[in-house]
Order: structure tokens, then sequence, then C-alpha cells
């Protein structure tokens, strides 16, 4: 009887181990997380409920990165914090963080700086020829000179010719050697000014005053200033949840009288775009208003400035956009409440 | 503060964007380091294993910061980056194998489960069996498989089919009622 018992769930093992024998290749994790977030078109996620009911391999996959999405949004620690520190200290001893100091990681294909490195060692290298050059013809020089006149042939007019020659030579290389040595002092110079500098501005940085408690609503005049990317300068957060906010930007509530109001925005130390687009949007998505800037308007520390009236109290979103070759990119998103 | 006060696009903007850079970085580490740890622990890596993983996973993010296009959750993208880190660890481990090193025996890959037993089934009765589960509607199909094949449960089988817990309940009990009608006569026992 418990033989019997037993019968039909291994019978099912067995013919499904058959039938998963040939599911063909791996799903993988790229369309895996397009399936997680339901974005696959009805046919290809059919096919991939099938694959995933016969692979273990896939399916467990899929379970994990549930787990991992569903940990990464728990706010405890469920292990111990020694652990965690050993393993953040461990990771520190292999950061550069000194090249970082100097160099955006962001890789937006373009350099926060020039790179005088490079280039001092194309001037070494382009030294390092002419030096070579010059004690070849140095060599051949007292070779030449060095042959006695009773061994050898006289002396053409020919080849005195094509001795002064090769000197007068040899004497612009070393000219051109000299030239180029002072142009590494030079260049050694403005490498340390750089570095002087990128530690002058690290500096400044870290003692510019913290920003506002993000839990905090700002009562503004007719007038705020909005300092956008890179760290997005807050004066205060709407709660989360609340849905208002739809991009992926930072959540600015400034609340102010109803009318007229003046925005002064300071992009100084953004990361460069060809044009900016600013937008005003109401809480159904409705643009209010919009404008762009070019970039040459936005650099240095004045900002421009947006004046939007007839505002009638509420909230409004500023949206603050990048536009590069075609593409925007979304900077910052500010909550204005009109009262 | 808490951990999960700001939004994780913000601390990958700064990231990208800095300065704050080397804040961002250790927030982002706070944040995610025990769901990769666990991640990597449910693999059967060792604690201290788990720690050099959570170092690779973390300087890969660092260095790849910006190839990031912004296509996929933050979240995703660095799930894709511990999963390439643990694939890369284990073949490493298998290549040590196979190059004689020694690994100690609870740090092997457990490889594939062991082959069913192919006498189990007669031909007749595996025929009877085959056409009985084909005539199931295809979700039935799938949720006998995966609570019979991968020994899932519920919640379980409906995160892989999103599908709530309670259909994966009616849609096994319908296969129950179903495969008794028609496999009574053969086998006895269809608790599923």
């Amino acid at each position: 009887m418990d033989e019997k018992r037993t019968h039909l769930k291994a019978a099912l093992r067995e013919l499904t181990a058959e039938e998963s024998a040939d599911i063909g290749p791996h799903a993988g994790l790229k369309r895996l997380i397009a399936y997680r977030r339901r974005t696959l078109p009805p046919a290809e996620r059919e096919a991939l409920q099938e694959h995933l009911s016969l692979c273990p391999r896939c399916a467990g996959l899929l379970l994990e990165l549930r787990d991992f999405e569903a940990a990464s949004t728990r706010d405890e620690a469920p292990g111990p914090e020694s652990l965690q520190q050993e393993a953040w200290e461990s990771l520190v001893r292999h950061l550069p963080w000194k090249v970082s100091a100097i160099r955006s990681i962001a890789g937006d294909g373009r350099r926060d700086v020039p790179r005088p490195r490079r280039l001092r060692y194309f001037v070494y290298g382009a030294a390092a020829a002419l030096l070579l050059l010059a004690v070849g013809l140095a060599m051949m020089t007292s070779r030449r000179a060095s042959v006695s006149p009773r061994d050898s042939a006289p002396r053409t007019a020919a080849v005195l010719e094509r001795e002064r020659d090769l000197q007068k030579r040899l004497e612009e290389k070393e000219a051109e050697l000299a030239a180029a040595r002072k142009r590494i002092q030079g260049l050694e110079k403005l490498e340390t000014r750089v570095a002087e500098l990128t530690s002058t501005l690290a500096e400044l940085r870290r003692s510019r005053p913290a920003p506002e408690r993000r839990d905090q609503i700002a009562d503004a005049s007719r007038e705020i200033e909005v300092a956008v990317a890179p760290r997005f300068e807050l004066r205060g957060q709407e709660a989360p949840g609340s849905g208002f906010l739809q991009g992926g930007g930072a959540v600015n509530p400034v609340r102010m009288e109803a009318g007229r109001f003046t925005v002064a925005l300071s992009l100084a130390d953004h990361p460069v775009h060809g044009e900016y687009r600013l937008a005003l949007v109401d809480r159904d998505g409705k643009t209010l208003w919009t404008g762009r800037r070019p970039s040459r308007s936005l650099l240095g520390d004045a900002g421009t400035t947006v004046s939007v009236s007839r505002l009638s109290p509420g909230l409004y979103r500023l949206r603050i956009e990048g536009l590069q070759q075609g593409s925007r990119e979304l900077l910052a998103e500010y909550i204005l409440e009109v009262v | 503060m808490s951990r999960q006060s700001e939004p994780i696009e913000a601390i990958f903007q700064r990231l990208r964007h800095g300065p704050g850079r080397e804040e961002s970085y250790r927030l982002l580490f706070n944040r995610f380091y025990w769901p990769l740890f666990r991640f990597f622990e449910h693999r059967g890596f060792s604690t201290e294993e788990c720690q050099d993983l959570i170092q690779e996973t973390f300087l890969r993010v660092y260095r790849g910061i910006g190839a990031f296009r912004g296509e996929a959750r933050w979240e995703h993208w660095l799930f894709r980056i511990a999963a390439n880190t643990a694939v890369k660890a284990v073949r490493h481990r298998t290549a040590a194998k196979r190059a004689g090193h020694d690994v100690p025996l609870e740090d092997q890959d457990p490889g594939e489960a062991p082959a069913p037993l192919r006498q189990l089934l007669g031909k007749e009765m595996r025929e009877t069996l085959s056409q009985a589960v084909a005539g199931l509607p295809a979700q039935m199909q799938r949720c006998v498989r995966l609570r019979v094949f991968q020994d899932l449960d519920y919640d379980e089988i409906a995160e892989i089919l999103q599908i709530s817990p309670s259909t994966v309940k009616v849609q096994l009990f319908k296969a129950r009622k179903r495969l008794r009608l028609e496999l009574g006569n053969s086998f006895e026992d269809f608790d599923l």
C-alpha cells in the first residue's frame, strides 16, 4: 500500500525529469529580470514560464532575485556589525580614492582635469629618441675623426661637407633636447599646481556647509535658489510614497506665496550638457511652462533666472533636464508648493 | 539615520557624479552588504568567501558605475554583478580542483541532482501518465512540475508563475482531482 501511495509522485518526478532533459539553453539573468519586471511580450513570457517549470536552475535564480530585492528593502542588519565593518575596511584598502579625487568615475566621456601624465610620457619618449639620435651621431663623428690620415684615403670635400652637416644636425638636436627638458620642467610644475588645486577644491567641498535636513520643508520667499547636481542640494523632502514625484530626481518641496516667483538656478560644478530644459508641471502632469537654456548661460556662479506668474495655490513640479546630442537626462526635480 | 531613508537612485546618482562619492559608496555598501552576504551564503560559500565575493562585487560596481546606462534598476544591475561574481568564483574553484589543488569537501559544488530512477515506470504506465499530464491546462502542468519536480512551496510557485498562492493551491487541487479521475486504476496516492 505504502509503495503504491508514493508511486504517483515518483512517477511524475521521473516523467518531468525526462522532459527537462531537453529544455534548451538557460534563460539568462537579463531575461529573468525582464520577466520579473513584467516587460516581456506575452508569448515570450509564456515560453519562459514553461522553461522555469522544467529548469530548477533558472527557477532558483528567479527566487534568489526576489530574495535579494526583498532583503535590500529591509532595514535591519541580520548579522554582526563587526563582519560588515571588517568587509568595508578591507574594501577601502583596494579603492583608488586618490585617483577618484581628481578624475570623475562617471565615465561621461569628459574628464574633469587635463591629463598631464600622458603628455609627460610623450615628452619623455621624444626626449629619449632625440638623445639616442644625438649619441649615435656623436659616435659616428668620433669614429670618423679617429681614423688615421695615413691609413685612409685623403678626405674628399664631400666627406668634409657631410661631417659639417652632421655636426650641425647634432647641435640642432641638442638644442631640441634642451627645449624638451625645459618643457618637462614646466609640465612638472603644472602637474604640481593641478594637484594643489585639486586638494584645495576637495578641502573647499569638505568645508561646504551641510545641506539642510531632508525632512524639513522650507518657507521660501518669492525668490528661491536651486543648486542642481551633483548633490541636488535639498531644501526638504516630500514624504516617500506620495506618488507625486514621477521621475528619478530629488524632491524639494518649497512653500511659497501665490503669484509670481523667481527661481535662480545655479548649475555650477555640474556635468556639462549642451543645453538644459526647464519645465514646470502641475500635479496632473500637465506642462505649464517650459524653457531652454544653453550651457554657456548657466556656467559660473550667477546661474539663470526663470519667472513664472499667475500660479494658483497647489503643488507643482520643476523638472530640470540636461540635453545632449538628442538624448535627455533628468537631473533634478523640485516640488514647489504655492500657498 | 535609517539605512532605507534615502532613495537608492539618489545614492547612485551621487556616486556617478560626485563629490561625496566616497560617502555615497559607503551608503551603498551598508545598504547592500547583508543582501549580498545572504545571496552568496545561499549559494554555499563560506563566511570568508562571502566577504571576498562582496568585496569583488563592490570593486566591480566601482569600476563599472560609469558604464551603467540606467536602463535597468540599480538593484538588478547590482544583482547581475553579484551573480556573475559568484559564477566566476565557482569556475575558479572548479579549475582549482582540476589543477589538483585541495578543495574542502563542503566547498564543492553540489552539482546536479542524482538522475531519477529510470526503471520505475513501465512503457504502458508512462504513456498513460504522460497523456494524463498532457491533458492538463498549461498553467496547471507548470504548477504540478514546480511542486513535484522542484519541491517548491505554494509561495515560491506563485512567485515564479506570477500568480497568487491561492491560485496555485486551486490549480494543484484541480490537478489532483483530474489525475485521480484518469489514473485512479493505476495510481493511488494523489497528494501533490
